[in-house]
């Protein structure tokens, strides 16, 4: 499991993880930290998800087990509340997970409800370009 | 009761994944053109809802844009508030296209009662609207 992660981003959550006095710190730096950035990206949230609970099944987790869970913890509070709700409705069972209580209730504090949607109305019109299109197709004639 | 405390367009919005800050880039206070129809590659209609604990967690609004009375664009927008109060809803319509200048509209209708409404003007480069009369 700890392949998802080299050896270099491993020591640089350890720094944090070492250095955390508060599970706000862990929060706000593993959060911006560019290893869980990138496994938020790279994966879905079932997958990042399946990874967590079975890593978090060993009773007596070494070092490298415990960064990565709350590297994936989260990875996955990266992704969109609502596919996560669920996982972090149950997560503070993990009690070998330090601050596991605190941490969830930061993540659900700060997820926000977002709806997102496009349309696209496809005119096949002669009007006039916006002042906004007339700058990019100048900006891409320039080019 | 679901109402809407913000409302704007906004030629992008943002959200930052990492904070989860939404930011409207270019907002459309007034939109003017020396010529018309007026073509738009991308209009963003941002919209903050709020409701009350006992409304429901899952709302179907419609979003209609209008030019005075004429309708534009319309779209069902489901939103879903998971367990919050608050929702955010960035709706981007991509070539929305402005027949003449007029006052442009976009208003929001839950359970065919209108409940959220913002407008912007749109002119002619110009056309100032004031007049200037002669000493």
């Amino acid at each position: 499991m700890s392949s998802l992660l080299r050896d270099k981003e491993l020591d640089n959550l350890k720094e944090i993880f070492v250095f955390a006095n508060t599970p706000s710190y862990l929060y706000k730096n593993f959060r911006q930290n560019p290893a869980v950035l990138g496994l938020s990206e790279k994966y879905q949230t079932e997958e990042l998800i399946g990874f967590f609970e079975r890593l978090v099944q060993s009773e007596k987790p070494d070092m490298e087990s415990l960064l990565m869970s709350y590297a994936l913890l989260f990875a996955i509070s990266l992704k969109e509340y609502a596919e996560s709700r669920r996982f972090l409705n149950g997560v503070d069972r993990h009690k070998n997970l330090e601050w596991i209580k605190e941490i969830r209730e930061i993540i659900i504090a700060n997820a926000r409800a977002t709806t997102i949607k496009n349309i696209d109305l496809n005119h096949k019109t002669n009007a006039v370009p916006s002042r906004h299109e007339v700058e990019l197709t100048i900006m891409q004639d320039a080019r | 009761m679901i109402h809407s405390k913000l409302m704007l367009f906004a030629e992008n919005i943002i959200r930052d994944t990492q904070t989860n800050k939404i930011s409207a880039i270019n907002i459309i206070e007034e939109l003017a053109s020396p010529g018309f129809p007026l073509f738009m590659a991308g209009l963003n209609v941002l919209t903050l809802l709020e409701r009350e604990k006992d409304d429901a967690q899952t709302i179907n609004f419609l979003l209609k844009l209008r030019l005075d009375e004429n309708e534009l664009a319309g779209l069902e927008v489901g939103a879903d508030f998971q367990d919050k109060l608050r929702n955010r809803s960035i709706v981007t319509i991509n070539g929305l296209v402005l027949p003449n200048p007029g006052i442009l509209r976009a208003v929001l209708f839950l359970n065919e009662k209108e409940f959220a409404l913002h407008e912007v003007s749109v002119r002619k480069i110009g056309e100032t609207g004031a007049k200037v009369v002669a000493a």
